[in-house]
C-alpha cells in the first residue's frame, strides 16, 4: 500500500517530473545556443550514438530473460529472430512487428506455459 | 485527418501496442497500492518515463525519502542525457513551445522513432508537425494505457500476456534499419558489445549507466579512425 501522504506523493511526482525533464533537456541547453555551436565531437556523437544506443536498448529490453530457467528465453529468441528475419525479407515495419508479436504471444500463452 | 497526422500515426503503431500494454500494467500496479486512475494518468502526463514510473510504485510502497527519489530519477533517466545530442540539428527551427514539449516527451521509443524513421516524401515540407505528432501520439497511448489499467484493469479478463513484445520487435526493426543505412557498422558492434558486457558484469538492474559510459568511450576512441577513413561524410 501507498505510504506517502498526499503532499509527499505530489512532491515525489514533482521531483520525478522535473529531474526527468532536466535529463532530457541537458544537451539542448548546453549545445543549441546561437553562439555555442556544437563542436566536432558532439556532432560526431549525435551521428553514431543512435545505432549504438538502439542495439543497447534492445539488449536492455531483453535483460530479464533467463537462459537457465524454463523456458530458457526461447520465446524471446524466436520472436527476435522472426522480427529481424521478417524485416530483412519484407522490410515492412507492420509485418515484422505484428507478425513476431503474435507468434510471441502464442508461444508464451499456449506453448511455453 | 490530414496527411501528416496519418503518416505519424502509421509509424507510431508499434508504440501504440507497446505503450498501451506497458501503460496498462503500470495502471494495474498503481491501483494495487491503493491509488486511483487520477494518480496513474497524472503521473503518465507529468513524469512520462516508463522505468521511473514503475519504480515510483516501489517508492510509494516503501515511502522512500524524497532525496532518494531525486537520485533514483537521475540515475534511471541518465541515458536521456545523450538522446538530445542527435536531435539538436533536426529540432532546429521548431517553435519554442513545441520544442519544449518534444524535449519533455523524449522517451526511448520516441527517440528511436525520431532518429530512425525517414520522413515520408509526402510530408517532407511538414517535418516539424510530423515530429510533433509522433511525440504527442506516443504520450497519449501511454496515458490512455495507464488510465485503462487503473480503472478496468481488475475487471476485464483478456489474455494480453506478451503484447509488450511489440516494443522489443520495434527495437529489432530499428536495429535492422540502422544497420542497412550505415556505411560503417562499428557503432552497432560497440553498442551490442557494451550492452551485453555490462549486462553480464553489472546485472539486469544496473547495466544501463556502465553501458552508456562504455559506448561513449569506445565511440570517442573510434572517432579518429572514422575521420581518417572519411566514413561519416554522406
Amino acid at each position: 500500500m501507498n505510504k506517502y501522504t498526499l503532499i509527499q506523493g505530489l512532491l515525489a511526482i514533482g521531483i520525478m517530473c522535473i529531474i526527468t525533464f532536466i535529463t532530457r533537456a541537458v544537451p539542448f541547453v548546453l549545445f543549441s545556443g546561437k553562439d555555442k555551436k556544437p563542436g566536432d565531437t558532439i556532432l560526431y556523437l549525435g551521428k553514431v550514438l543512435p545505432p549504438a544506443m538502439m542495439i543497447m536498448l534492445l539488449v536492455y529490453c531483453l535483460k530479464d530473460m533467463s537462459l537457465i530457467v524454463y523456458p530458457y528465453g526461447i520465446p524471446e529468441i524466436i520472436g527476435v529472430i522472426l522480427a529481424v528475419g521478417l524485416h530483412i525479407w519484407k522490410r515492412n515495419n507492420f509485418i515484422s512487428i505484428f507478425g513476431s508479436t503474435i507468434v510471441y504471444m502464442i508461444l508464451v500463452q499456449a506453448v511455453f506455459v | 485527418m490530414n496527411k501528416t497526422f496519418k503518416e505519424a500515426f502509421k509509424v507510431t503503431m508499434p508504440v501504440l501496442l507497446g505503450y498501451l500494454s506497458i501503460g496498462f500494467a503500470f495502471g494495474l500496479m498503481i491501483q494495487s497500492i491503493g491509488l486511483n486512475f487520477i494518480w496513474a494518468g497524472g503521473m503518465s502526463l507529468t513524469i512520462y518515463a516508463g522505468t521511473l514510473q514503475y519504480l515510483a510504485v516501489v517508492m510509494f510502497q516503501g515511502g522512500m525519502s524524497l532525496i532518494s527519489v531525486a537520485l533514483m530519477s537521475f540515475f534511471v533517466n541518465f541515458r536521456h542525457m545523450v538522446y538530445g545530442l542527435s536531435l539538436i540539428e533536426p529540432f532546429k527551427g521548431i517553435s519554442f513551445f513545441k520544442k519544449l514539449y518534444m524535449i519533455f516527451a523524449l522517451t526511448d521509443e520516441t527517440y528511436a522513432l525520431l532518429t530512425s524513421s525517414t520522413v515520408p516524401e509526402s510530408v517532407k515540407h511538414d517535418k516539424e508537425k510530423y515530429y510533433f505528432y509522433i511525440s504527442i501520439l506516443d504520450q497519449s497511448y501511454w496515458i490512455i494505457g495507464s488510465i485503462l489499467g487503473a480503472t478496468i484493469g481488475s475487471i476485464i479478463n483478456i489474455n494480453t500476456n506478451g503484447v509488450s513484445f511489440a516494443m522489443i520487435a520495434l527495437f529489432c526493426v530499428l536495429c535492422v534499419e540502422q544497420w542497412m543505412n550505415l556505411k560503417d557498422k562499428t557503432p552497432v558492434f560497440i553498442g551490442g558489445f557494451c550492452g551485453i558486457l555490462s549486462l553480464v558484469i553489472f546485472g539486469a538492474d544496473n547495466m544501463m549507466i556502465p553501458a552508456i559510459i562504455g559506448i561513449i568511450t569506445l565511440l570517442l576512441l573510434d572517432k579518429k579512425r572514422e575521420e581518417k577513413e572519411g566514413i561519416l561524410d554522406e
